[in-house]
């Protein structure tokens, strides 16, 4: 048993960038909500679809990811979303506009919600204007944020089973092992 | 609209066209650039005033690289110690990449990591621990790869997995055998 202790890495401000505080994190967040007010609805779907394939192409990269990934294009839903995605020409959303950092996001909110001084902050940051609802006669949505923490939970839970549902359609599963010199006889044994 | 261009029109249309329909055509296509250049710029001006998103970078010890080795058919273990030195929460969920080997194998492991995901207080620490199974018919070799923290600045550390040959019993092992 080896009883050393394990290799260490820290994770730290990047130099030269915003330090990761409750104040640099509230005003990111205020700038996102304020920036909605003055950007159109194409331009933030189109920025976040380029921030999900972003961090689709990033999955790609793990074991985990890359083996999903060979599944999908292996099933029979990969053609169809293919087909969809040009005929609607949803890509062209994306075009020209920055990838929303999806992930960094999500990292960044969560810390917020455990952030102690959180209060104190609040007051020395912009804040985005208030909304009032323009409909006339509908009845109005009701968002509350437990509610909408709960419906992320079960809109993800929902897009994960979906994904590996589809996934798990590919008609065979994906080989361990891929390439190399064959040789020596092994690699060509594992190729399937 | 002249005479002429009335019976022009009202003959063959389609077969004979005019300085006026290629005039029309230009202008149609003209405006048409002129819309998708506007949107175009005006996206990447939208582009350009995004907000600020606080990072986070990955500082390995210097020289840092998860090491483990094995045979066929065991489970090698790689551990990591992530420590947050922000002032507020990280979470981190890290994965382990293909391992390719010096011949060019690709190797997508079934890692478990554990745990999956760690939510770090500022100034916490966790240790996770990386199991890779070896498949028993795994050519030896070594295989190089990465434990990847998605959404990271440099969010990768380096990992090598030394896959041995496994011992059989035909393997020679006495003097005799030493000697052939």
């Amino acid at each position: 048993m080896n009883e050393t202790a394990a290799p260490r890495a820290r994770l730290v401000d990047p130099e030269g960038e915003a330090d990761r505080t409750t104040a640099a994190l509230v005003s990111s967040l205020a700038t996102r909500l304020i920036i909605l007010h003055y950007t159109s609805g194409v331009s933030v779907i189109g920025s976040l679809l380029a921030g999900l394939s972003l961090a689709g192409r990033d999955a790609a990269r793990t074991a985990d990811g890359a083996r999903l990934r060979r599944a999908l294009l292996a099933s029979p839903a990969a053609r169809n979303g293919e087909t969809l995605w040009a005929a609607l020409r949803i890509g062209d959303m994306a075009a020209g506009l920055p990838a929303t950092p999806v992930v960094d996001h999500i990292r960044n909110d969560l810390a917020l919600l455990l952030a102690p001084d959180l209060a104190e902050t609040l007051s020395a940051v912009p804040i985005p204007p208030a909304l009032q609802s323009r409909a006339a006669g509908a009845a109005p949505g009701e968002a509350n944020f437990i509610d909408c923490l709960l419906g992320l939970w079960i809109h993800a839970r929902e897009i994960t089973r979906s994904i590996e549902g589809l996934a798990r359609l590919a008609p065979a599963e994906p080989p361990v092992f891929e390439g190399g010199n064959a040789a020596d006889g092994h690699t060509s044994q594992l190729l399937r | 609209m002249t005479p002429s261009h009335d019976a022009n029109n009202a003959g063959s249309h389609a077969a004979v066209r005019g300085p006026i329909d290629d005039l029309l055509r230009l202008q149609t296509d003209f405006q048409q650039r002129l819309a998708s250049e506007t949107l175009r710029y005006l996206r990447q001006l939208q582009g350009l005033v995004g907000p600020v998103v606080p990072g986070t970078l990955v500082l390995p010890d210097p020289g840092l690289e998860l090491q483990g080795r094995a045979q066929g058919g065991d489970t090698v273990t790689l551990q990591v110690t992530l420590e947050n030195r922000q002032r507020v929460h990280c979470l981190v969920s890290p994965m382990l990449s293909p391992l390719v080997s010096e011949r060019g194998v690709t190797w997508f492991v079934e890692a478990r990591v554990e745990p999956g995901s760690a939510l770090l207080a500022e100034g916490d620490q966790a240790t996770i621990a990386i199991a890779v199974p070896v498949p028993a018919a795994t050519p030896p070799g070594s295989y190089r790869g990465a434990v990847l923290l998605p959404g990271f600045e440099k969010g990768a550390l380096p990992v090598r997995v030394i896959v041995e040959p496994a011992m059989t019993e035909e393997a020679p092992a006495g003097p005799d055998a030493q000697a052939a």
